[in-house]
């Protein structure tokens, strides 16, 4: 390993200022500190430093995804056999998990590092890890069915419109991913509809959709005297079936109870803030106890929700504790990771009930709360500053 | 002023670094050859009055501050001016005295108890080249002898690894500091005394000579100037002088003996097991002569806000502490996948948190410099209430007036912010330059 | 010849804002109408059409008329001979284009309130002769055209795979998968299209800049 690292360092000068491959030096400062950690030394007067970095807050995101991935996999093949109606073997199940998944995750990354190199190469920085966590979020908001040139052209205007065009990671306001996923979502909404979401391989090569509704689909299409719930349970769906996640969805958001486990991982490694998410789940639960009281005979029924659905349902989860708490597009100040986390509840349950057309509201909330963050930050700090005793020239 | 008797700053910041220095006092000899350092004299200019090869004495003027003419610093030893060491673009550095212990100190009047006068006070205090060791906020400037201070803080503890502690000497020094207060009773009737509550010592005696503060906090959350943020109620106090004990000990001394007091408390850490300790040294001694160079980087001061000292083995006037921190690169392979039960770590993203092992203190920056990504830890730690992130971007975006509106003036440079921070934005050092620069502005 | 046009102070008004000062791109004016009417090709270049006779003619008016307008009420007389050409523009439409006249619906009025057409007015028209103003007018209605078409152009081919409604995309396309991109429909793609296009155009003029 030592060795390894020798070799490495003695291939700096070919890459630092002056040598033969000085512009790729973005992808050999990656390539060195990916597996060997940064070498720097610290310099001014703080002479110490935490061993907290960027990679290691990264990675904890990314060990905290692997349970959903990992359900995900097994999800999409589960539900190919139950599709298609046939017996098959857990093996068998994973197998057909992992044919579909893995070229979708595959492009992501592929797609998604050429943009993150390219610009790291011509704007002469090093390349940001944060990619590799929006690499893998984008896929697992997928549907299954979703053909792979999507994929490559949402992760392309996920990193360079959501990320790079306002100067990279740190810089931008919105979260990548979710705008990788919003653009797919309006580009080629017959394919995240909610409608046709289980990946069934027909004699051709693509994959064609097999019909069999989401709970939100349901509960969107549910009319008049039927109440949701009776039509969830109709079609099969209890509050458990949502908790473990064995039903048709995007890939890595079925199973609410994964979430959870991803979500202690982040907030026991202090990687993501609990205010946001504690502050998500209860903008769900006081807007839908809201809406809840506003139901009569002439209402839709999808107001009458409870909000234990509202929370299991959908990517409510996977949004608040994933997506919902990306720092960077997050506010910085506790108060306003508050508001913000209410704001995403708020949100994300009016625009799954008053707006049928958007069954799924999560992404639209995350986005537009993101967009608030900065304003909101604003606001606690000239709040914050007025409290201050002046201390001017 | 506010006065509680005890300040606790909510910031939870325990990380724990290996080389405490025992508790031990040692006295050095003088040694061969001493050197007066402007190291750590900010916003000095500075007028030789001597030159090479003159015969100074214990106490006698070597230069003047330019823009302070009656601010000068004295030698601490008799001796002949070996050597005057200039840095880039012919700044002073440090003037080198080889000691010749038989030249006789100069004598000054003995003032066997306090001058009755502020004025008095401060023309005794400039007589004796002591003025030099006063620092003002918010710019940590040496103050105008004309001015009145609102108020003045006296450093009883200095908590950030790892300075002396008053406790290791304290018999020796205390009455010098009933003394030294005694003497600046009469500059300025508020005078606050800082201590750190987790440090045993008595205070009762000085309690009803000054306001006496216990600052429960970590690290060095009680510096003056977060003492002053969490005590001040008005604005006048923005400008408050400290000192801190040594301070007291030296005018206390000087004026009582009639000989320019040149002995200080200094520490050393992270050098060996047996040579880190506190000791007793003349000012300016010739470091080598107790701890020769070694493979490590040296600093002049802790590990937070210390000077990474050059080639130059004189202790720079004002510096208390010398850390030696571990510069050797250690390579292993992923380092962010481990779980790190003994890497030195403020966040629970290592299990360095729970388990706070004391972590040999190393230069290794840990990462790489990356863009803010709005974790806020900085913000969680930050003494004064200071949001370090939002304050950057407007330092960033060279809207001082902004960033003085959220608190740039209050920071004390500690740090502490930059230590934390994932994407290794020195913070600090951007403060620390914007205030300098906009000091070097209102003085132009 | 061509040397002594390309010399000339016209040409140097011309070609301004077809490139460097382009008013939508670089001086980011006019760009509610360029949301609004680039979903097909053929209604952007009808109202680039319009949007440069009317700018050609108030500038060149306008700019006759600069001598004798009294100052304190300049913005109203402006406005009416905007108004009148507008509506003269609006009228032709409507007689010999009714189906595109329809689909642009209010955006042929509302070229009043474009602000390139005051802009222009107020900058350049009030401050020069008719004759350069009349080549202000039309290069600064083209340099609008040129963008409002290659957006027009770009929206028109993704979102429905045709080019003047006629389909430009081979079946076979279709049929390995391929699917038209929503997201060109919504005014929101006219944003980003836009704004990719200026940053490629500021990243172009800088680097021009530094090189000069
Ligand atoms: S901003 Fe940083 S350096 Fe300044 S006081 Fe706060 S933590 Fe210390
Ligand atoms: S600690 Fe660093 S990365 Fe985190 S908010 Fe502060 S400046 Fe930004």
């Amino acid at each position: 390993m030592k060795f390894l690292y020798r070799r490495l360092q003695a291939l700096a000068p070919l890459f630092e200022k002056g040598g033969r491959f000085e512009r790729l030096y973005p992808l050999y400062e990656a390539v060195v500190t990916i597996h060997f950690g940064s070498s720097d030394t610290t310099r001014g007067r703080v002479q110490v430093r935490d061993a907290l970095d960027t990679k290691r807050f990264m990675i904890l995101v990314i060990i905290a995804l692997i349970p959903v991935t990992l359900f995900g996999i097994y999800n999409v093949g589960y539900q190919f056999y139950a599709a298609i109606g046939e017996p098959a073997s857990f093996g068998s199940m994973v197998m057909k998990g992992l044919t579909v998944f893995m070229p979708i995750l595959l492009t992501s990354y592929a797609v998604g590092g050429f943009w993150e190199v390219l610009f790291a190469v011509v704007r002469k920085h090093e390349i940001n890890e944060g990619f590799l966590v929006t690499g893998l979020l984008f896929p697992l908001t997928l549907p299954p069915t979703i053909p792979l040139w999507q994929v490559a052209l949402g992760i392309s205007f996920g990193i360079v419109i959501g990320k790079e065009v306002f100067g990279g990671t740190g810089k931008n306001f919105l979260n990548p991913a979710l705008t990788a996923r919003a653009f797919v979502y309006f580009s080629y909404p017959a394919y995240l509809s909610g409608e046709v979401w289980t990946a069934v391989s027909s004699s051709a090569s693509r994959l064609v959709g097999y019909t069999s509704a989401t709970p939100l689909g349901v509960a969107a299409a549910t009319a008049q005297p039927q109440a949701v719930t009776d039509a969830l349970s109709e079609a099969g769906y209890t509050v458990m079936h949502c908790m473990i996640g064995l039903i048709p969805g995007s890939i890595g958001e079925t199973s609410v109870l994964l979430c959870l486990v991803g979500a202690a991982i982040l907030i026991v490694t202090g990687v993501a803030s609990w205010r946001t998410m504690v502050g998500s789940v209860l903008g769900v639960v006081v807007t839908a106890t809201v809406l809840n009281g506003l139901v009569s005979d002439t209402t839709i029924p999808f107001l009458g929700m409870s909000p234990l659905w509202h929370l299991v349902v959908g990517s409510f989860a996977f949004g608040a504790v994933f997506m919902a708490t990306d720092p960077v597009s997050s506010p910085d100040l506790k108060p306003s990771k508050w508001v913000y986390g209410f704001g995403i509840g708020v949100l994300t349950v009016l625009i799954r009930v008053v707006n049928p057309a958007y069954p799924e509201g999560v992404m639209l909330a995350i986005l537009l709360m993101n967009v608030f963050a900065p304003l909101m930050d604003y606001s606690v700090a000239e709040y914050r500053v007025r409290k201050r005793i002046p201390n001017g020239l | 002023m506010k006065k509680p008797e005890r300040i606790t700053i909510k910031k939870v910041f325990d990380v724990r670094f290996k080389g405490e220095p025992s508790p031990e006092c040692r006295v050095l000899p003088v040694s061969p050859r001493i050197g007066v350092s402007l190291a750590n004299l900010p916003s000095i200019k500075p007028k030789l009055v001597v030159a090479e090869s003159d015969t100074v004495v214990q106490g006698q003027a070597l230069f003047y501050d330019k823009t302070n003419p009656h601010v000068y610093v004295h030698a601490p030893v008799s001796g002949t001016v070996h050597r005057l060491v200039y840095g880039p673009r012919r700044q002073l550095q440090c003037i080198e005295i080889a000691t010749n212990s038989a030249l006789p100190p100069l004598a000054f009047e003995r003032l066997l108890t306090p001058p009755t006068s502020a004025a008095d006070t401060k023309s005794a205090l400039l007589e004796r080249g002591l003025w030099a060791y006063w620092r003002q906020l918010p710019f940590n400037t040496i103050p105008r002898p004309q001015d009145t201070p609102p108020a003045i803080v006296v450093q009883l503890a200095n908590p950030e690894p790892f300075h002396p502690r008053l406790s290791a000497v304290l018999p020796r020094v205390a009455n010098d500091i009933t003394a030294g207060l005694r003497i600046l009773q009469t500059l300025c009737p508020t005078i606050i005394v800082v201590a750190d509550a987790n440090e045993s010592i008595n205070l009762d005696d000085w309690s009803d000579m000054a306001q006496v503060v216990r600052v429960d906090a970590d690290f060095n959350h009680c510096s003056p100037g977060a003492a002053i943020y969490h005590l001040k109620d008005s604005d006048t106090y923005n400008h408050a002088w400290y000192c801190d004990w040594q301070f007291l000990v030296k005018i206390a001394q000087t004026f009582a003996t009639g000989v320019y007091a040149n002995q200080s408390y200094i520490t050393l850490s992270g050098y060996s097991d047996t040579a880190d300790a506190h000791y007793q040294v003349t000012d300016g001694m010739d470091l080598t002569t107790v701890a020769p160079p070694i493979a490590k980087r040296m600093v002049w001061g802790g590990l937070f806000s210390g000077i990474a000292a050059a080639e130059s083995f004189f202790l720079p006037v004002g510096i208390d502490a010398v850390s030696w921190v571990d510069t050797t690169e250690t390579v292993s392979l992923m380092p962010f996948l481990a779980l790190g039960a003994a890497k030195p770590s403020f966040t629970r993203a290592y299990l360095g948190h729970f388990l706070k092992p004391f972590t040999p203190p190393s230069t290794a920056l840990g990462g790489s410099y990356r863009d803010c990504v709005s974790c806020g830890h900085c913000e969680t730690v930050c003494p004064v209430h200071l949001m370090p992130q939002s304050l950057l971007r407007q330092v960033n975006a060279d809207d001082t007036d902004t960033a003085i509106r959220y608190g740039l003036l209050d920071c004390t440079q500690c740090g502490v912010c930059t230590y934390v921070c994932p994407a290794k934005i020195d913070l600090s050092a951007q403060f620390t330059a914007t205030k300098d620069r906009l000091y070097n502005e209102v003085n132009a | 010849m061509w040397r002594r046009i390309k010399s000339s102070q016209a040409f140097a008004v011309f070609t301004a804002p077809l490139s460097i000062k382009n008013p939508v791109s670089v001086l980011v004016l006019g760009i509610c109408s360029s949301l609004a009417v680039t979903i097909q090709l053929k209604t952007a270049v009808v109202m680039v059409l319009a949007m440069t006779v009317v700018l050609t003619f108030s500038n060149g008016i306008l700019s006759s008329l600069r001598k004798i307008i009294p100052k304190n009420i300049r913005i109203i007389v402006e406005l009416i001979v905007i108004a009148s050409l507008v509506i003269v523009a609006d009228q032709c439409l409507k007689a010999f284009m009714f189906d595109v006249s329809k689909q642009l619906s209010v955006f042929v009025g509302l070229i009043i309130t474009n602000c390139i057409i005051m802009g222009r007015a107020e900058a350049f028209a009030l401050a020069n002769n008719p004759w350069l103003s009349v080549w202000d007018g039309l290069g600064n209605g083209l340099g609008y055209g040129i963008i409002l078409i290659v957006v027009g152009a770009i929206r028109e081919l993704g979102g429905a795979g045709t080019l003047w409604g006629i389909s430009v995309m081979p079946e076979a396309v279709y049929d390995m998968g391929y699917v038209n991109m929503g997201l060109m429909v919504y005014a929101p793609a006219a944003f980003i299209v836009i704004g990719l296009m200026a940053w490629l155009q500021r990243t172009i003029i800088s680097d021009m800049r530094k090189g000069s």
